[in-house]
């Protein structure tokens, strides 16, 4: 028993001790259908199909709350994001870097063979907004004229000796707005 | 919905499963990870693993209830990444057992992560030797696949619940003998800060497989993981 004991004396007194460091919490919550405000459903179905099926999220933290709805169509991923006033924020496509035009393509390698020691691209999302019908247009058609592209990517950069996992904003021409480091929870409930 | 099944189902054959073994014990588990990074590329982490017997059942006699120790591990790891999601490690092991002498185990091992939509899966391969006082030295292979699912979004945000099951496959070689291992665990954890998740979730292992005398335990496991 003096093992248990002492096992429990070690194990809580550190966890509460490490849980009182504050995090500024935002959650992403999977939400039913039904407590989806009726403009956003119906804004969804005129940018897809009916048929299509949707899952919907919340992004909440202390100040705001976002509505976001995700499908697949024809194998690619979509994410819709929505401004508090229930207007379409802007759309989210999965591609893969060889589908991306010249210029984009060699914007963006450039970038990362002039910052990076070596790198690897994990994620691409193409970011479209616009005018709600050139959105539809879009969706329904394929046609992205006239919407303001740019690039979401997530990538691996090696800096000096140590891999940073990013996510970088690019412009159309593959020029950086912004990019944040990502911080992963911790892993080694997977690794040990 | 699903998960919930298969968890029952899971735990109705285990009831089956324990039952027809030779030696079958079981009971507490609690386990805890203290990592600190010492710079971008190089971790220590320190692990406490501690299990509980709360019943023990063999051929010879009744279903005993008492509460015995059966084992505690101390370990230590070094690892370096070599990647944002790929990291090496090397590790000792000093074991605390109750009936037999305490043992040194030294680990290498290559840990994976694999970032999926709404899922995490990690892969870890891990070689080790544990060197007894009065056996031969025991020498192991082992493939774990873990998977890591939130319960809430597609990505695991702070406060979140998630479920995490693993299937570990260890292949040991002791003197002229040789057996396989298996472990299976599923929990329920909680992210509870960037930096700290706790898990409440049962631990199935079968040993014993090839050589005589099959052994099956289970767990009720808590673990704490923390970075500092």
């Amino acid at each position: 028993m003096k093992f248990l004991t002492l096992t429990l004396v070690l194990v809580f007194p550190t966890v509460l001790w490490a849980q009182q460091e504050s995090d500024k919490i935002e959650i992403e919550e999977r939400i039913s259908e039904k407590e989806v405000p009726a403009i956003l459903k119906k804004r969804v179905t005129e940018l897809f199909a009916k048929s299509t099926k949707i899952k919907w999220y919340q992004e909440k933290n202390e100040s705001y709350q976002n509505y976001e709805a995700k499908l697949v169509k024809d194998k690619r991923r979509y994410s819709i994001e929505f401004d508090t006033l229930f207007n379409v924020k802007d759309i989210e496509v999965e591609y893969d870097m060889n589908e991306l035009p010249d210029e984009s393509r060699k914007g963006i390698t450039g970038y990362f063979e002039s910052n990076f020691d070596s790198y690897k691209i994990r994620r691409i999302q193409l970011q479209l907004s616009g005018d709600f019908e050139r959105l539809i247009n879009y969706c329904k058609n394929g046609l992205i004229d006239q919407l303001k592209i740019r690039y979401e990517i997530e990538f691996e950069g090696k800096e000096g000796d140590s891999f940073i996992y990013y996510e970088g904003l690019f412009e159309k021409s593959g020029s950086l707005v912004n990019k944040r480091h990502i911080v992963l929870s911790t892993s080694d409930n997977i690794s040990y | 919905m699903h998960r919930i099944s298969i968890t029952i189902i899971f735990l109705f054959w285990c009831t089956g499963v324990l039952a027809q073994s030779e030696v079958v014990y079981g009971g507490f588990f609690p386990e805890m990870a203290i990592s600190k990074n010492l710079n971008t590329n190089y971790t220590a982490t320190f692990k406490l693993e501690s299990q509980h017997g709360q019943f023990y059942d063999d051929e010879s006699t009744d279903t005993n209830y008492d509460y015995f120790h059966d084992r505690t591990d101390l370990q230590g790891f070094l690892s370096r990444n070599l990647g944002a999601f790929v990291k090496v490690a090397v590790g000792y092991q000093y074991r605390l057992e109750e009936t037999d002498p305490n043992n040194h185990r030294s680990i290498q091992q290559i840990a994976v992560i694999q970032r999926l939509f709404g899922l995490r899966l990690g892969h870890r391969l891990r070689l080790d030797q544990t060197f007894f006082e009065n056996e031969k030295n025991q020498y192991r292979i082992r493939y774990r696949l873990s998977s890591e699912i939130p319960l809430q979004g597609t990505n695991l945000d702070v406060s979140e619940y998630y479920f995490i099951a693993s299937e570990e496959i260890i292949y040991g070689v002791q003197a002229d003998e040789d057996d396989i291992e298996n472990r299976f665990t599923m929990a329920i954890g909680n992210l509870v800060s960037k930096k700290i998740k706790m898990e409440l979730g049962l631990d199935y292992r079968t040993d014993r497989i090839i050589s005589p005398g099959d052994r099956q335990r289970i767990w009720l496991k808590f673990g704490a993981f923390l970075t500092l």
